[in-house]
């Protein structure tokens, strides 16, 4: 018994298998390629991060290490600034401009003073 | 040889390297396997001791500042510098360099650079800013460590009352001593990544615990009277040729500390160099029979139990029987019928006795210790002494000692008890703990928030009446007035005080001529802002405290009233 089948064209039976192929292997190299730049995207992320850590880190090293400077500097001073100023160093520099100790004067005050009305 | 065996000949060859291979990297795989699950934590450890580092940080040593926030204690710091020769590149110029900022000979620095050691030393304890120096030269085997040191920048002058901080961070004596596990802070970790040869990678820490830093003080001292009662101090030891010496000033009101002084004393900034028994501070360590200063305490027994009253009257004839002990006076005569008031003014030895003995041995002893004697003050300061009393019922105790104690004999006290004692009389009655800080700032671990406690002065007990107090100080008063103590009297003021001429015990009885002379005094008496004591030691000059305490005592008020604007009493009285 003949076939009722409809006939298909030879090229076109040919045709769809090969453009079926050809569009999975496109998609494997696009996903291969799509992996493949994300992989080196990620990588150099990770590079680019991993720098600025390192950076990051050695300014924080070295900002604390100028900051340690500071701080001892700042002591320095604080102490040649107290050192300079002890009473008995001013005593003499006092002496030797002429200044000296003077017993108080105080005006003596009657009680017609006190009474007086406050401006 | 045909294609055929050509082909199985590659084929068999490639299967005997795809055997190789997967053999191989079996055998990798193995080892992966061995190395990264079976043994993980054991190499993990390994990898992270090698790689991780601890480095403690040290705290910085709280600072000491005056009641007006001037430097008394701080940190600098010290550089040790040495080297590691196989690494220095060009020793001839860094010996040359170096040379010139060690001050030490080209010569002696050049041998050291190329010595064939691992290791030298170049100089140790060198000052801050030339180890600065030395450290921006950033010269290669070159090795700086750097290492706190405390320093006082007011020398000599504080001495006594701050204490040493020894190298390896700890504080002795005075208040560096007391307060040490406060001052000192405690130390942080900071967990840091290294490479093989142990040099810091430079990434952000692993963990970092932030050191707890040590909390400052704030004395209630005050530097310029300090310097006063120092400078006086020294000026008596030398007019009055005195071995030794102690002055106490303080604010009888809330028991504040306002100047502790004592000489000879060291220098703290080099303190391996000083004589160690002249460490401790002689204010709160060192005990004295007080002699005539302790009837004060005598009297306001008599005055507070009601057994005597200024006026009560009693018959001296210069010398009084107690427990088999004839007591004399100092003048060794007699006085007639005098009051009580007489027997304080004259510095009666008789009428002590006859008070004490009036009082009855329980109730004296007991205000003794009411006013503090034979317990610590528990000032704030280290190597604080109890003094020594004997009490009624000690193995060593005689009935005697109820008269000689009286004057200050066979009882010995710190002169901070001495001080805190007349000062409760000063206070009126009240008898308050001495102190010396004025606030704790301590900085927190994690923050820079600042936290302030301020310490409240604390009554320890009411020691006698407010009535009695008042009594008694009007009766020091005229002590100063009318007798004995005119050279402490300041005119336009009224000072209460005693002098006090103790005789120095010894192995064999009392020493024939030494004596110790003592006055206390407060000032202005009806509401007294200082209390002063003076203490010289064997004075050569005069015996008395009268000739040598006193005038002491005079210049070191004079100077306060005007130190602390406190005018004459008629002006000072009107004002109110």
């Amino acid at each position: 018994m003949a076939s009722h089948a409809l006939p298909i064209p030879i090229a076109q039976a040919r045709k769809r298998p090969r453009s079926q192929a050809a569009e999975q292997e496109l998609s494997l190299q696009t996903a291969f390629f799509l992996f493949l730049a994300l992989a080196i995207l990620f990588g150099w992320l990770h590079v680019i991060l991993s720098l600025e850590i390192a950076s990051t880190g050695r300014q924080i090293q070295l900002k604390s290490d100028e900051l340690e400077a500071l701080q001892r500097d700042n002591n320095l001073l604080r102490w040649q600034v107290a050192e300079a100023m002890s009473p008995e160093k001013l005593a003499v520099r006092a002496r030797e401009l002429g200044y000296g100790p003077q017993p108080p004067l105080y005006l003596p005050l009657t009680k017609a003073d006190s009474q007086k009305p406050q401006p | 040889m045909t294609g055929d065996d050509t082909a199985k000949t590659c084929y068999y060859r490639l299967i005997l390297l795809g055997l190789c291979l997967t053999f191989g990297f079996s055998v990798i795989l193995a080892q992966l396997f061995q190395y990264q699950v079976l043994q993980h934590d054991q190499l993990k450890q390994i990898a992270d001791e090698q790689r991780d580092r601890e480095k403690v940080v040290l705290p910085q040593r709280g600072v000491i500042a005056d009641t007006h926030g001037y430097l008394l204690a701080t940190n600098l710091v010290r550089w040790d510098i040495s080297a590691s020769p196989p690494l220095i590149t060009d020793p001839d110029d860094l010996a040359t360099r170096l040379s010139g900022l060690l001050a030490l000979p080209n010569e002696e620095v050049y041998t050291r650079l190329t010595a064939e050691k691992p290791w030298v030393l170049l100089a140790k304890e060198v000052p801050q800013q030339t180890g600065e120096a030395i450290l921006n030269l950033k010269a290669d085997g070159l090795i700086c460590e750097a290492h706190q040191v405390r320093v006082y920048p007011e020398g000599e002058l504080f001495a006594h009352v701050l204490g040493i901080v020894t190298n390896s961070g700890d504080g002795f004596y005075g208040v560096e001593g007391f307060y040490n596990s406060l001052l000192k802070g405690a130390g942080g970790k900071l967990q840091i990544e290294q490479n093989p040869v142990g040099d810091e990678i430079p990434v952000p820490p692993l963990n970092f615990n932030p050191p707890q830093q040590g909390t400052s003080l704030i004395l209630t001292l005050d530097r310029n009277i300090q310097y006063i009662a120092a400078e006086e101090l020294n000026r008596a030891l030398e007019e009055y040729q005195a071995e030794s010496g102690t002055v106490i000033v303080m604010d009888p009101q809330t028991g504040a500390l306002l100047a502790v002084v004592s000489s000879p004393t060291y220098d703290p900034n080099h303190f391996a160099e000083a004589d160690v028994r002249l460490m401790a501070d002689p204010a709160v360590s060192n005990m004295w029979e007080p002699g005539s200063i302790f009837k004060i305490i005598t009297w306001a027994a008599g005055l507070d139990s009601g057994t005597i009253s200024p006026g009560t009257t009693w018959y001296d004839n210069g010398a009084i029987e107690v427990g088999g002990r004839v007591i004399q006076n100092w003048d060794r005569r007699g006085h007639g019928l005098v009051t009580m008031e007489d027997g304080l003014v004259q510095s009666l030895n008789t009428v002590a006795a006859f008070i004490s003995t009036s009082v009855g041995k329980d109730r004296f002893y007991t205000y003794l210790r009411r006013f503090g004697f034979g317990d610590l003050t528990k000032v704030d300061l280290s190597s604080e002494g109890p003094g020594m009393m004997k009490l009624p019922g000690d193995a060593d105790w005689f009935p005697s000692e109820l008269g000689t104690n009286s004057f200050g004999q066979g009882i010995a006290v710190t002169p901070l008890q001495m001080i805190t004692a007349v000062a409760a009389v000063a206070n009126q009655g009240r008898l308050m703990k001495p102190h010396i800080v004025r606030q704790f700032i301590t900085t927190g671990a994690h923050s820079q928030e600042r936290q302030v406690v301020q310490v409240e002065p604390t009554l320890v007990r009411w020691a006698i009446s407010r009535e009695t107090a008042q009594t008694l100080t009007d009766m020091l008063v005229q002590a100063v007035e009318r007798e004995g103590s005119s050279k402490a009297r300041i005119p336009g003021y009224r000072i209460a005080g005693k002098t006090g001429t103790a005789q120095i015990p010894t192995a064999y009885g009392y020493h024939p001529t030494d004596t110790i002379a003592s006055f206390i005094g407060y000032a202005p008496a009806d509401d007294p802002r200082f209390i002063v004591l003076v203490k010289l030691d064997r004075p050569k000059a005069s015996p008395w405290g009268t000739q040598t305490a006193a005038p002491t005592f005079r210049a070191i008020a004079e100077r306060l009233f005007a130190y602390l604007r406190i005018p004459p009493d008629d002006i000072r009285l009107a004002q109110h």
